[in-house]
């Protein structure tokens, strides 16, 4: 009895470690997505180099991709995983073109063995064609019969007579141009027929306007609901939280290291001085890492610019969810389908 | 906005009258449609408006009694013609 439960007991403990380590390897997976931050680069010139790179990691060597482009050559990029090339836009081989390598250099060994197999192979390609062959044959012998056409089938003679003339339009394709009946092709006949199609013309293009018109005039309907939804108290509460996530999600985004400067000068000084003012009203001279300089004396633009940020998918998730369990914002949600028209 | 019992309607949105008038009634957006009012001044006889202009902050209070509908200033023109000779305004 107590050996039993004493392997009872192991069999539980050893089911309790691989679950623990199941659990405990699937929150350290998630852990790691949520958390480790996603790593972004640009950096960019325009001096005597005129181009820029761009660059994004995940994991440090796990995930790299990489692009940019300078003036004069061409655009390169490429993508790592586990420091093997993935993908890239240079000579360079990548895993997948190395693997197709080493399957064909397989391939080919394989061929080389045993000749008699070949042979044989061969032999049975070259029957298959033949019997390729004899079958488009017989298919082209089934059209020469298709063509035939028996002396007693009128459909088929007429259709070999009234092949190629042109349709009139008015209902004179089938009649005969060697004078049996009249072809009532007089100066009057052809201003009726212009004045018909003049007609049909502009009726075509009042019900077209029309058309024009109702699919305006039911835009501006859609317009008018989509404003007076807009206005609501309730809509105004969920634009300004909306706003104010998008603007912190802005901000998040926005590169955490920075380093480099701007030059610029407009022909016209103050423009110059306009754009300055526009930058510090914005907060973009005092206190950053990368320094505007505004030239007053020549119209000039050269730059060097090297940031660096990171993103982590949690915030992501947090905005998400703070989006999703908001009542009033999925009550908005529901009511702006309505309103759109969507449900 | 009231209509006349006897609406005169041109030629060239008779057959989508029905609904000019109901999206009229709901103040909604109409694409060229001309109303003729009684004018507004006395020394005239009647005023042809644009149907978008009625939709200006103005006229959201004023009582509109409009007595005919055209599809354009040009038809307009011609009913108010028509409803002279009509009314024996002119003979």
């Amino acid at each position: 009895m107590a050996v039993l439960l004493t392997i009872l007991l192991t069999i539980l403990k050893v089911i309790g470690i691989v679950l623990l380590a199941v659990i405990g390897l699937s929150l350290l997976i998630l852990a790691i997505v949520l958390f480790v931050p996603v790593r972004y680069e640009v950096s960019g010139e325009f001096e005597e180099n005129k181009g820029g790179e761009a660059g994004i990691s995940w994991l440090g060597p796990l995930i790299r991709i990489r692009g940019g482009y300078y003036f004069g050559n061409e655009l390169f990029y490429w993508a790592k995983v586990f420091g093997l090339l993935v993908y890239s836009s240079g000579d360079e081989k990548t895993i997948f073109t190395k693997f197709r390598d080493w399957k064909e250099k397989r391939a080919k060994k394989k061929a080389a063995k045993p000749a008699v197999i070949k042979e044989h192979k061969e032999h049975k390609e070259q029957t298959d064609t033949s019997q390729f062959s004899s079958y488009a044959q017989r298919v082209e012998n089934d059209n020469n019969i298709s063509d035939y056409n028996p002396p007693g089938n009128p459909a088929k003679e007429n259709a070999g007579t009234e092949a190629g003339k042109p349709d009139t339009g008015d209902g004179t394709s089938g009649q005969s141009d060697t004078g049996d009946e009249p072809t009532g092709d007089g100066p009057a006949e052809k201003l009726r027929k212009l004045i018909k199609k003049a007609q049909a013309f502009a009726y075509e293009a009042k019900n077209k306007t029309d058309a024009f018109y109702e699919k305006v005039e039911d835009g501006m309907d859609k317009i008018e609901r989509i404003e007076k939804f807009y206005y609501e108290n309730e809509s105004q509460h969920t634009v300004q939280k909306l706003l104010k996530l998008i603007k912190r999600t802005i901000a998040y985004v926005m590169p955490t290291k920075g380093d480099g400067y701007i030059c610029y000068g407009w022909w016209d000084p103050a423009t110059t001085g306009k754009i300055y003012g526009i930058c510090c009203a914005l907060g973009l001279v005092v206190g950053r890492q990368i320094e505007i300089i505004p030239d007053f004396s020549r119209a000039t633009f050269h730059c060097k610019l090297d940031v660096k940020g990171r993103i982590r998918v949690f915030y992501f998730v947090r905005t998400g969810l703070v989006i999703i369990l908001d009542k009033k914002i999925r009550h908005v949600y529901k009511k702006g389908k309505k309103v759109i028209g969507h449900e | 906005m009231t209509f006349a019992d006897n609406l005169y309607v041109g030629e060239s949105i008779k057959h989508k009258s029905e609904r000019i008038l109901s999206r009229m009634e709901q103040n909604k957006f109409l694409m060229e449609v001309f109303c003729i009012t009684k004018a507004s001044n006395p020394n005239n006889l009647y005023d042809i408006y644009n149907y978008l202009e009625f939709k200006q902050p103005y006229y959201k209070d004023k009582p509109i009694h409009i007595l005919g509908i055209a599809g354009s200033k040009q038809e307009a023109m011609e009913l108010v013609a028509s409803m002279l000779i009509t009314e024996g305004v002119v003979s």
